[in-house]
């Protein structure tokens, strides 16, 4: 049994983790001949990316603004949802999903998750749906897909717009479909981190062609406050499109050998399984720990010591957006005052948020099987040193 | 317009150089660095790069926390992006009469304010410039927040100094791919950081729902900023170039019997565009562009007939 890097002994992980966003001879021509023309205000790189992007999706229309948090802001404001209106969405997500709902002036309504998904539940979204409801925001965590089999008809029975939060699954497909094309929009963030990056920008998605029609004058900037993504961003962007199949590749086949060795301890669990994801994202590796099969040794000590052991590990939203010091300023109060923020009836978001989300960004999941099969190893060290590791707390 | 000295070689290995370091926006080095240069070029503290114009004018807004009852003040004839601001955050733009030069006239201010009335927003319209001191006197008198709109925020001058100078906020919209600058002090700092960067406080790296203040991500990718920092060191140069082109420019267009609406006394020029009314010639058009001219009333937007620009550029 050897000793945790966390004391002082060898860390697993042989090597940095694989540089991330990968780039060669084809980011560098395509950026410097939009670079050229940086001050003439053209389009045809963008055209040209918004084009490879339906080619590679089967999305009918993409469009590429300048970030995926104005996505959602545009997409809202093109369906005229604003003021007194409100949009249910989770509150274990990334604070833009809510802010974007904020800035059309209407109300986020905070709804709970699943517990072994971590996606919005739709039967919880069910009971939250009022006369005010005008749409429904499933946030597809770290590129997984929710159960589109239940919100496409649900949104359906109760005539709201479905809204799909693509931003960490940019390539996922739900029943080979897809993501984006299921709702009324999709929208894909490819800020630094994400899988498909050009630094700042994003990806509004649709199959209608009305959609397409409405949202045209908020991506011009004719309306709101939105504009096109860059010519530089977009050519990269369109560079880095052509390597994001076989990163997701990849990505898959490590995750999928994570999961297989993770199912086999007692103290952690991937995520649920479902075939009806036929493409996951995977933007995030996610797993649930467990400290009470664990000797109670708390989630943040052991993810201390899996970083230690070179596999750098989150606690992930641990601080779910309804507890946000954000929404609890008198701005905020102005725009929604009737804005709950409460922990009531979000016992699976507390729970995921307090004590059992984790996770792993997918740059990890870029490496070699047996740099995967390391890292899973390191949770059985983890396991095998738990006496040793109880001493950090104490 | 780029400067005589400019060079895409230069520019292209700087480029290259930022690819390479594999950080590609949220903040990063080259963002980081081009704001101090570009706050230092107009001697002020600090400086922001927004992802469009469109988002800086939404980020001031979001910042100063205005929403629906507020109202903003604007110049009758204004940037389009400015009016759809203050529209997106739930605002209610009024529109103050400019005078022949197409910028506000400080005069009609006291007309437009109301006790509803949060902030004015001026513009040095197609590089005319604005009474600043008068503005200036008055929004301080109000206790309002002035913003500066530009597009050349070291060319735009009055007695001698950057209208910049003059304001709490200056809004530059640059001509590199729509971006948008947002240049101002420590008062003003911190707010406009969180509304541009997810509420986080001020030279945070950023976290998970970890922020302050309501924000969203108006922030910019890392390539902007290097072509912007590489501009930025050929600033005086370009503004005496653009000068000269104003000045053979003007000449000509007096030769054929063009009446200039002269630059305001007291202001310089940044020299984008040069007005003419009307009535005289326009002999000049296959020298100079016509542009459309818009403003705002309470009704809308109208076409102007009463003036004609020409831009240098």
């Amino acid at each position: 049994m050897s000793k945790l890097a966390l004391f002082g002994g060898s860390p697993l992980r042989e090597g940095p983790v694989p540089a991330f966003p990968e780039f060669g001879r084809g980011e560098e021509e395509a950026l410097l001949r939009a670079a050229g023309n940086f001050d003439a205000g053209l389009d045809s790189e963008r055209r040209a990316l918004e084009a490879a992007y339906c080619n590679f999706s089967g999305i009918r229309h993409t469009f590429a603004v300048t970030n995926g948090t104005v996505t959602l802001e545009m997409i809202l404001r093109s369906l005229g949802i604003g003021r007194g209106d409100e949009v249910i969405l989770p509150s274990y997500t990334f604070i833009a999903t809510v802010s974007s709902v904020l800035f059309v002036g209407a109300t986020p309504v905070f709804c709970d998750i699943e517990p072994d998904t971590f996606d919005l539940s739709a039967a919880a979204v069910e009971q939250k749906i009022t006369e005010r409801t005008r749409a429904v925001i499933p946030v597809y965590i770290g590129g997984r897909p929710a159960d589109l089999d239940l919100f496409v008809p649900l949104c359906k029975k109760h005539g709201l717009y479905l809204i799909e939060d693509a931003a960490q699954a940019v390539g996922a497909t739900w029943r080979d479909e897809p993501v984006g094309s299921f709702g009324e929009f999709g929208s894909v963030s490819c800020q630094a981190s994400k899988n498909l990056t050009c630094g700042e920008g994003g990806l509004v998605l649709t199959n209608s062609d009305k959609n397409a029609e409405r949202f045209a004058p908020y991506y011009l900037g004719e309306k709101g406050t939105g504009a096109p993504l860059g010519e530089m961003q977009s050519a990269l962007l369109a560079a880095q499109l052509t390597r994001l199949n076989y990163q997701m590749q990849i990505r898959e086949a490590n995750a999928r050998l994570l999961d297989k060795r993770l199912s086999e301890l007692g103290f952690v669990k991937p995520m649920k399984e479902d075939a009806r994801i036929t493409r996951h994202g995977l933007h995030l590796y996610i797993f649930r720990y467990f400290e009470e099969a664990m000797d109670y040794i708390p989630r943040a000590t052991f993810i201390k010591a899996l970083s230690a052991e070179g596999y750098e590990t989150a606690a992930g939203y641990s601080r779910p957006c309804h507890r946000s010091p954000i929404l609890q300023s008198d701005y905020v109060r102005r725009i929604a005052p009737t804005l709950n923020l409460s922990d009531e009836g979000l016992d699976e978001t507390v729970r995921a948020a307090d004590r059992t989300g984790a996770w792993f960004y997918q740059s990890l999941l870029l490496g070699s099987r047996a740099e995967t099969e390391r890292m899973a190893d390191a949770f059985v060290k983890i396991y095998e040193n738990r006496d040793e590791l109880r001493k950090e707390i104490l | 317009m780029r400067s005589a000295s400019f060079s895409q070689d230069v520019l292209n290995q700087k480029i290259k150089e930022t690819l390479d370091k594999h950080v590609w926006g949220t903040v990063g080095p080259e963002s980081k660095e081009a704001a101090r240069s570009f706050a230092a070029l107009l001697g002020r503290d600090a400086a922001l790069f927004c992802s469009s114009h469109a988002g800086a004018a939404e980020t001031v807004l979001r910042a100063l926390e205005l929403c629906h009852g507020d109202e903003v003040i604007l110049p009758a004839v204004c940037s389009p992006f400015l009016k759809e601001a203050v529209e997106a955050v739930g605002a209610k733009p009024v529109f103050c009469e400019v005078d022949e030069t197409l910028t506000m006239r400080a005069e009609n201010l006291a007309f437009c304010r109301t006790d509803k009335t949060q902030a004015v927003f001026c513009e040095q319209s197609l590089g005319y410039v604005c009474n600043m001191p008068e503005i200036r006197r008055f929004t301080k008198e109000h206790d309002l927040p002035l913003i500066d709109v530009t597009s050349s925020p070291y060319a735009t001058r009055f007695d001698d100094k950057p209208t910049a100078e003059y304001a709490d906020i200056v809004l530059a919209a640059l001509p590199v791919q729509n971006t948008g600058v947002l240049v101002t002090d420590e008062e003003f700092i911190g707010k406009l950081y969180a509304a541009h960067h997810c509420g986080n406080p001020y030279g945070h790296p950023g976290g998970l729902n970890t922020g302050v203040c309501l924000g969203g991500d108006m922030r910019i990718d890392e390539f902007r900023p290097t072509i912007i920092r590489y501009l930025i060191t050929a600033a005086d140069e370009r503004r005496r170039q653009s000068n000269s082109l104003r000045i053979r420019i003007s000449e000509a267009l007096l030769q054929n019997g063009a009446e200039l609406i002269p630059v305001r006394e007291g202001a310089d020029s940044s020299g984008e565009y040069i007005l003419c009314r009307t009535s005289g010639k326009e002999s000049c058009r296959d020298k100079a562009i016509r542009i459309p001219l818009r403003a705002y009333t309470e009704q809308g937007r109208i076409a102007l007939s009463n003036a004609v620009a020409y831009t240098t550029l």
